[in-house]
């Protein structure tokens, strides 16, 4: 069972991990795209 | 010709639903894989303790296959990216070369994490160095881990785009010889277990629940792989409105 325990950990915590990480990174360019966009408009807009 | 900041937003709308549609694919394959692993670990029998060294740790491989066929669906992208990448420097190639090096580094390290903690169980080992397999697995996920370090740390340019898509290729001719290797020179890691399930004596209701989990990743695997693309698109657009806007301040 131990061995059933460790493995089932690591899965678990490598598939959370790239979970978390992607969601961070996707909200995080996410909010510079939408910035760099509204910087832009209003310069075109100028 | 300059495009208009519009034309950008018009191209962007197509991707929320992308995101969206990447989103509720992968709640669907957690969902489906959290389900693998409670009948894997409360419905399935025990395996034939005469046949098996471990016959409780197998339950690994609920969750050990399916990551492996993930793997080398990623390494398929990562193919299928590297071609397109140097027939036509194409962006989408080396949005897919980003992909499929990043799920097969996440699925290639599941399966060489688990790998050996099944085999000090079964084999009394955790590694045969003996055995083709394994060590070509090995490899193919050491290649994925390169070429994600390698995308992190080199400056973007076609010159690294190029030599990643060249380790990338080289990677993909891995793939056949670590699939057929189980076959071919099999040593110590076991068959292609859907297919040699009644040799090996597994019940119906674990091919049932391995099954279960080929399909759950699957699902999964295409969750992660369009909001990685995504991702990977929403970076290559902030860099050129961000190169952009430093045209406009130098201006």
């Amino acid at each position: 069972m131990t061995e059933l325990a460790v493995a089932y950990l690591a899965f678990i915590g490598l598939i959370g991990a790239y979970v978390y990480r992607l969601m961070s990174r996707l909200a995080d360019v996410d909010s510079r795209l939408e910035a760099a966009e509204n910087t832009l408009s209003s310069n075109e807009n100028e | 010709m300059k495009t208009s900041i519009d034309d950008e937003w018009q191209s962007r709308r197509a991707m929320p639903s992308v995101r969206a549609t990447g989103a509720v694919l992968t709640a669907l394959g957690l969902t489906g894989a959290a389900a693998t692993l409670l009948f894997g670990l409360l419905w399935a029998p025990s395996v034939d303790p005469e046949a098996w060294n471990a016959p409780e740790a197998y339950r690994i491989l609920f969750w050990h296959v399916p990551f492996a066929w993930s793997s080398f669906l990623a390494f398929c992208v990562l193919f299928i990216g590297s071609v397109a990448w140097y027939s036509r420097r194409s962006e989408f190639g080396w949005r897919l070369i980003c992909t499929g090096s990043d799920l097969g580094l996440l699925f290639g390290l599941g399966v060489v994490i688990s790998g050996p903690i099944w085999g000090s169980a079964e084999w009394g080992v955790p590694w045969d160095w003996g055995d083709l397999r394994l060590n070509t697995y090995g490899l193919l996920t050491a290649v994925a881990m390169f070429l994600v370090l390698a995308r992190n740390s080199q400056p973007e340019g076609h010159d690294t785009r190029d030599t990643i898509a060249s380790v990338g290729l080289f990677g993909f001719a891995l793939v056949p010889i670590t699939a057929l290797a189980t076959t071919w020179y099999q040593e110590r890691h076991p068959g292609i277990i859907i297919v040699e399930s009644e040799e090996a004596g597994l019940a119906p209701e674990i091919l049932t629940v391995l099954l279960l989990g080929f399909a759950s990743f699957f699902i999964l695997f295409a969750g992660f792989a369009l909001l990685s693309d995504t991702l990977h698109q929403m970076e290559s657009r902030l860099s050129q409105l961000q190169r952009r806007l430093d045209k406009e301040v130098v201006r």
